[in-house]
């Protein structure tokens, strides 16, 4: 609280240049100062020093500052929504690879009446049901089941499963404490 | 809070990269009136600043708007700062410590009519050069409050310090600067 009969503190006339005191108080220090000669000059005297410290003169970077940093900012920039499509679109599909082959297995699996948890499904069965897809898919069934037998097996079926898991913990963690990580290592 | 970077900050948000040079026209030569004051090198302050946009921009989501963007940015660009300090400088902000010129500090500032007695060029000259000498735990808060214009609350945000401090600070910078400014004017005023 400002007294009218009682000479402004520094903090008063400095609080009031510096706009840190309430409007009612500056009005009472104004009030104080506009009849009193002594704080008058005081203030007059700190008004001076703010005034030569608020015209002092800005530094400028280089005038290419800001198109630098932009194509810099470009080059490291945040993906848009198009790459955040775009870049599952390889992982989308080896997903569909393996989910279909999986599909498949329990399909003839289930067809053949074998228990998957022992013993996959036969050469024979696993021959027959491709080949009951089409004749285009002859040659497709001969392929698979001559080199690759061992997708069809029962082990496999546990091993994509098990790879299949991995993929989905580290996609959590990757987006619980990736990004938290990438920040810290940016420059 | 009413902050002239929303609506361009928003448009960042939503992918209009662009809209970002809009913030940095706004800002550089503030920060790198800052980043000067603190380094006393141009080209370490014109890489530092560099670096304070663009670890502004990666952590655009981590600014939740409760401070003004430019609080924010100045309290990221004032830590870059600091830590080129200290690898360059060890120890040195600790041993600056010019409170003994306070003590010659004349408190009856009609002594600073010198200051009208010279152009105005001139003082803006002798005052900037003073202000760069002085120790940064005063050229600190007066840069912050007189380039970056911020409130003390906001100094005090910045510098981790409490308002208090910064106010102490604030009239200890301003008393010593009178002091040295005052003697340059002395010798100025001689040779007239």
């Amino acid at each position: 609280m400002i007294s009218p009969h009682r000479h402004c503190t520094i903090d008063d006339l400095q609080g009031l240049l510096d706009g840190a005191v309430d409007p009612g108080d500056a009005d009472r220090i104004r009030h104080h100062i506009a009849s009193c000669e002594s704080c008058r000059q005081r203030y007059r005297g700190f008004g001076r020093l703010d005034g030569a410290l608020r015209r002092l003169p800005l530094s400028s970077p280089g005038p290419l500052f800001t198109q630098a940093l932009m194509e810099k900012l470009q080059g490291s920039s945040k993906p848009g929504i198009a790459y955040k499509v775009l870049v599952f679109v390889p992982s989308a599909l080896g997903m569909s690879l393996v989910l279909g082959t999986m599909g498949i297995t329990l399909l003839v699996a289930r067809h053949s009446g074998r228990d998957l948890a022992t013993e996959g499904p036969s050469k024979e069965i696993v021959t027959g049901f491709l080949q009951s897809l089409g004749s285009l898919s002859e040659d497709l069934a001969k392929v698979l089941t001559d080199y690759f037998p061992f997708i069809f097996s029962a082990g496999a079926l546990r091993i994509t499963g098990l790879v299949i898991a991995g993929l989905l913990v580290i996609a959590a963690l990757d987006r619980l404490i990736g990004k938290r990580l990438a920040a810290r290592v940016s420059p | 809070m009413h902050d002239i970077d929303t609506a361009a900050l928003e448009a960042v948000r939503k992918g209009d990269i662009r809209r970002f040079a809009e913030i940095v026209d706004r800002h550089k030569d503030r920060a790198m009136t800052l980043a000067l004051r603190l380094l006393a090198d141009r080209r370490e302050a014109e890489e530092t600043v560099q670096d304070g946009f663009l670890r502004a921009y990666h952590n655009l989501d981590q600014f939740r708007g409760d401070a003004k963007f430019g609080t924010w940015f100045y309290r990221i660009l004032y830590n870059i700062c600091m830590t080129r300090v200290s690898r360059r400088r060890p120890g040195l902000m600790l041993a600056l410590d010019h409170d003994v010129l306070l003590e010659q500090a004349p408190m009856d500032s009609d002594e600073l009519t010198a200051l009208d007695k010279l152009e105005a060029d001139e003082t803006s000259a002798i005052l900037a050069e003073e202000m760069d000498r002085l120790p940064e735990k005063w050229k600190l808060p007066l840069t912050l409050f007189y380039v970056q214009e911020m409130r003390y609350e906001e100094i005090a945000s910045v510098l981790g310090v409490p308002v208090g401090t910064v106010k102490t600070n604030l009239f200890r910078g301003r008393s010593a600067l009178k002091v040295r400014v005052l003697a340059r004017f002395g010798e100025e005023l001689r040779t007239l």
